[in-house]
């Protein structure tokens, strides 16, 4: 059973997460609420996300798997407006997921989710922590764009720093403790990502809202917020780039 | 004195672009041994032609620009501005009075008008998409630089396919054979093949990717 209502912004808000590294996704479900772990095509980057069964309206649930191809789900979300109530049901006769918003029904086909295999979690040591407001990166990150494809973040014991080099330009914003909601940092620790995957990364987050990084050296970057008023976190986990040789 | 103006190899991401110009007084000739749009001949047909073309013509021109002198230009100019260029060099050697040239340019007038600003002698400018199939004038020039431009994939091909026992393929981004071949040397090598034109994006995404690391490579 699968028996569900809750508000299109939180689901609009796990489309946005999930879709720029899959367009096909498993959903885990249980009576706790509802998973989803996707790596990308590349093997570059992960996404861990739950949202509890607290941020639905009502929630009635057994464990199962649903197979959802998210631009499917995109398509009839865009017609929710803000503040709708969604209803979502699954119909197993048919195998459907049975979306409603208001008085349309959109009846979704299921995908075979025997075709998507449980991702691993590797297993990192990323020894420095910064939690930094989305505004202030998001700002970093923009102006980088604009002059590479990658860039370096870095935390030390005083500051988080990101730094972006291209062959004209460069981009840097430091960020001193008392701008970071926390910094944690034994010693210095940096490593190089790709703008495309980390811009993508951060731009679901709202821009007062808290993004936890967790860094090492050259190593995948952590990445972590709430989201659906802290009834749903999201982990995404981003692969480094090496050092040009 | 009429002239035609082609090219060969715009797009691959292997290998030389190749103008070459052909200058001859009328083209009665041309037509005479079959010149037509040199893409559509099968290459023995195509080398052979392209020897009778060296005869007849009054004079010929052709300019061969390795990968990576492209890649140096490219820098500071478009590839159309470096064909311009190329196209320039090749009609102020021949000097004809009406020259007829295959544009690369979406707008063909535009790039007619770009040629004349580099020349000393001013000639009647014809610049057509498709013209070497419309004009034989250019067909012979697009026969030229075919012929030439392959003759320089065949030696790169023939020192780079033994290292990777692969082949190279045509040297478009497109074709899977060739896309293999630059995988598999990545792979093998971590840099890219010497006659590969670094500044396509095939090239630069190529690159991209070596200095990724995937999730996987974390245990």
């Amino acid at each position: 059973m699968f028996n569900t209502k809750i508000k299109s912004d939180i689901i609009k808000g796990v489309i946005d997460v999930t879709s720029p590294l899959v367009n096909e996704a498993k959903f885990n479900i249980s009576s706790k609420g509802i998973s989803i772990r996707a790596v990308d095509p590349a093997h570059v980057a992960m996404v861990d996300l739950e949202l509890k069964s607290t941020a639905f309206e009502e929630y009635n649930a057994d464990d199962m798997e649903l197979g959802i191809d998210l631009d499917k789900l995109n398509g009839i979300m865009k017609l929710a407006n803000t503040g709708d109530l969604v209803t979502m049901e699954y119909d197993e006769e048919s195998n459907r997921l049975i979306v409603k918003i208001g008085n349309l029904v959109r009846r979704m086909g299921l995908l075979d989710t025997a075709g998507m295999p449980d991702s691993k979690v590797p297993h990192l040591d990323l020894p420095a922590k910064a939690m930094v407001k989305a505004s202030e990166l998001s700002k970093g990150v923009r102006a980088s764009e604009a002059v590479s494809d990658h860039l370096a973040l870095s935390v030390d014991k005083d500051s988080f720093e990101l730094f972006a080099e291209g062959d004209t330009d460069t981009v840097n914003l430091k960020l001193p403790k008392t701008l970071l909601l926390e910094l944690h940092a034994p010693g210095k620790f940096k490593s190089l990502f790709s703008i495309d995957y980390f811009s993508n990364m951060i731009k679901p987050v709202k821009s007062d809202d808290p993004i936890s990084i967790n860094i090492g050296n050259d190593n995948p970057i952590r990445v972590e917020f709430d989201f659906a008023e802290k009834h749903g976190h999201v982990t995404y986990l981003l692969a480094p780039r090496i050092e040009s040789e | 004195m009429i002239c035609g103006v082609d090219e060969a190899g715009r797009g691959p991401c292997f290998g030389p672009l190749v103008v070459a110009g052909v200058l001859v007084e009328n083209d009665s000739k041309l037509v005479h041994i079959g010149v037509c749009d040199s893409k559509k001949l099968p290459p023995k047909r195509r080398e052979q032609i392209a020897s009778m073309i060296k005869t007849i013509a009054s004079k010929y021109e052709i300019i061969v620009m390795p990968a990576t002198d492209i890649d140096d230009l490219r820098k500071s100019m478009t590839l159309n501005e470096l064909e311009v260029f190329m196209y320039s060099k090749i009609i102020e050697k021949l000097r004809p009075d009406i020259c007829y040239v295959d544009a690369v340019d979406v707008k063909e007038e535009r790039f007619g008008r770009d040629i004349l600003l580099h020349l000393s002698k001013k000639p009647l400018m014809v610049s057509k998409h498709k013209a070497d199939v419309n004009y034989p004038i250019v067909g012979a020039a697009s026969i030229l630089a075919k012929v030439t431009r392959d003759e320089h994939v065949r030696k790169i091909a023939q020192e780079l396919e033994p290292k990777l026992n692969l082949p190279l393929g045509s040297g478009y981004p497109a074709d899977p054979v060739t896309k293999q071949f630059l995988r598999t040397w990545m792979e093998q090598f971590k840099f890219l093949p010497p006659h590969v034109r670094a500044s396509w994006e095939t090239c630069q995404q190529l690159l991209r990717n070596q200095k990724t690391k995937r999730l996987d490579d974390f245990p």
